[in-house]
């Protein structure tokens, strides 16, 4: 084995992904801070929409999750592709660094076509917290299962059903209400299904 | 519980297990056990090329599917009488399935059963060292193939219509049949319970043992404050299995899993499944042609003739191996993940030709919120429930839960070396240690 370039540990795919991420962020919300909670779940988003992210999540207490991704977010770092310019100790905040030209142009070919997910889901989620990219996971989920058993799919109808499972969290209907139109924005629930879709139980 | 779906459903069938004793299933069941799918199985080993190091690692995933079978429906029905059997919370979250809408708790037990069986079914030969030769790089996704494909028609027709596409659903492990997927695979799961055991009792060491009867015992289900979900959880009492089950994890990723003869072969397998992959698996139903039989057949062939798969299927044959000259602890953060790096970049400079790798293994043990911990990294809480009813996170209980790390990450620098030049690599390498 003889390295090439300064890649030893992220040389793959999904530290690719990963990459590709942090730069779109840094495009769309140069001020905000992009911690692990947060790349975690625009992963996630990413994945849904169709990009090829070498790696499973489940849905866990705090929102979709995966090792895989974790472990790609250590080796960026330990290769100098994304660096950590949070001072405070509590938080993260990733930036690129000095080689993520590198990883950029070795996977150019598998990135490229899918650089429009990746800026539409980022661009419209990426201004969420974690907590609230945990709520638009599950308002994910819930359209996904009303769906599948061709429940009423309209706004109101996901919201009430969010509120359900969700007891006293997240009580406020307006940033309920925001965070589906992000779904819808993104191109996680579709404007067709959210209009017309309306065959009750 | 004898809750069972009628007819051929009955568990009359059994088989003798060194872990578990007799393992029941129906006539039903038999047809997916019988079927070739499920048989090629017998010829996967569990821990791939762990035979190198353990000689007595040779069992297979055959066994350990029956095995999680086994476990998967000990917790189903434990949790089935725990909850009086039709306890509304666990009826009403299946129910909002449409396939479970009738006949809801003996289908649910079908399915966990069968997902038990069948969740391994698309490992390619050498499992998880072969997955680099599988489309798609995932045995997952050949497993789920397998389910709807393969044998998708046959569990329709034997179980219960739309039984296939469920089990789909909860190999992508759904939330929303999160609890019975949790069951298989999850924290607490049959999966991970039956392995341990296994691979410690074939592997023969002491590290792996925990008391899963009381494992099993201790389940219970509570609503997940936040998700609003039913999840596996523990009654009062068996945090103590837990923790033995965690801290087995731990040192049989550390002692067994990860041993460092086993990783340099697991190395060698994926490059040696990189290259032979593409010349056999065309499509995923390609996976299901080849075994670890066949493809030590393979191996052996190319060792002998000259190609690019030559230089790894000779290094299996004869058991030529690169050592080691440099390791980091169980938990190399990203100071020591550099510090390798920097070492390797020495040594290559130094020694011109000569062959190093660098093998790198995280591996998760476990995803509990720990007290203290910040609220980027937390993942999951596992609750216990009090006599009272009341839930709280174990992590926060446990005094050991805290103390085990939460994943282990082990770096390893080997060199295609002689006897002697292995000693000045490592000296030199004892030097760099001390001054990068």
């Amino acid at each position: 084995m003889r390295i090439s370039g300064e890649l030893v540990y992220s040389n793959n795919l999904c530290a690719a992904f990963l990459t590709a991420i942090v730069k779109a962020f840094k495009v769309h919300h140069q001020t905000a801070g992009l911690g692990p909670a947060a790349l975690q779940k625009l992963t996630y988003f990413i994945k849904l929409l169709g990009a090829p992210v070498p790696c499973s999540f489940g849905i866990y207490t705090y929102g979709p999750y995966s090792d895989t991704v974790t472990f790609a977010i250590e080796s960026l770092l330990a290769d100098d592709v994304i660096q950590d310019t949070s001072t405070n100790p509590t938080y993260s905040s990733y930036d690129l660094s000095r080689n993520a030209i590198e990883i950029l142009a070795n996977f150019e070919g598998e990135l490229n076509p899918h650089d429009e997910h990746i800026q539409k889901a980022v661009k419209t989620l990426g201004a969420f917290n974690p907590a609230e990219l945990q709520l638009i996971a599950t308002l994910h989920f819930i359209s996904q299962r009303r769906l599948r058993t061709r429940a009423t799919l309209s706004k109101d109808s996901i919201i009430a059903e969010f509120k359900t499972i969700k007891h006293s969290k997240f009580a406020d209907d307006q940033a309920i209400g925001k965070c589906h139109d992000a779904l819808v924005e993104a191109g996680l629930i579709s404007r067709s299904h959210t209009a017309t879709y309306h065959v009750d139980n | 519980m004898n809750d069972h779906l009628p007819g051929d459903n009955e568990p009359t069938q059994r088989v003798r297990c060194p872990v578990h004793g007799f393992i029941r299933y129906s006539k039903n069941e038999r047809k997916v056990i019988d079927h070739w799918a499920f048989q090629r199985l017998r010829h996967v080993r569990q821990l791939a090329m762990e035979y190198l190091v353990y000689p007595g690692g040779v069992h297979t995933r055959f066994e350990h599917s029956l095995g999680v079978l086994e476990l998967a429906t000990q917790v189903f029905d434990h949790l089935s009488r725990g909850h009086g059997g039709h306890r509304p919370d666990i009826q009403n979250d299946l129910k909002q399935v449409p396939e479970l809408a009738d006949d809801t708790m003996p289908k649910a037990r079908q399915l966990v059963r069968l997902m038990a069986l069948l969740h391994d079914i698309g490992h390619p030969a050498f499992a998880h060292a072969g997955e680099k030769g599988i489309p798609g790089g995932d045995h997952e996704k050949v497993s789920i193939h397998v389910i709807d494909k393969v044998l998708g028609t046959l569990l329709d027709n034997t179980f219960f219509p739309g039984a296939a596409a469920v089990l789909v659903l909860l190999m992508e492990k759904s939330p929303e049949l999160a609890f019975l997927s949790q069951i298989v695979s999850g924290e607490l799961d049959a999966d991970r319970a039956d392995y341990l055991l296994r691979d410690s009792l074939h592997c023969g060491v002491s590290y792996g043992l925990f008391d899963s009867a009381r494992l099993v015992e201790s389940l219970t289900l509570v609503q997940d404050p936040d998700s609003g979900l039913l999840q596996l959880a523990l009654d009062r009492g068996g945090e103590h299995t837990f923790e033995a089950l965690i801290l087995a994890r731990y040192q049989m990723n550390t002692q067994v899993y990860f041993h460092k003869i086993r990783r340099i072969f697991d190395h060698y397998l994926e490059e040696y499944c990189r290259l032979w992959g593409p010349e056999n698996y065309h499509t995923l139903d390609d996976v299901l042609c080849h075994d670890d039989t066949s493809v030590t057949v393979e191996i052996r062939k190319d060792a002998r003739r000259d190609g690019e798969k030559k230089q790894w299927a000779s290094r299996i044959v004869e058991r030529r191996h690169h050592r080691v000259v440099h390791e980091t602890g169980d938990n190399a953060d990203q100071a020591h993940l550099q510090k390798a790096k920097r070492i390797l970049k020495r040594l290559q400079e130094h020694y011109g030709t000569m062959d190093f790798y660098l093998d790198d293994s995280p591996v998760s043990i476990h995803k509990l919120s720990i007290p203290g911990e910040q609220d980027q990294s937390k993942v999951r809480n596992l609750y216990i429930r009090e006599r009272n009813g009341n839930s709280v996170p174990l992590a926060y209980e446990s005094a050991i839960i805290g103390k085990i790390p939460k994943q282990v990450r082990t770096v390893r620098i080997f060199a295609d070396a002689d006897e002697s030049t292995l000693k000045s690599i490592s000296d030199e390498v004892r030097e760099l240690d001390k001054s990068i």
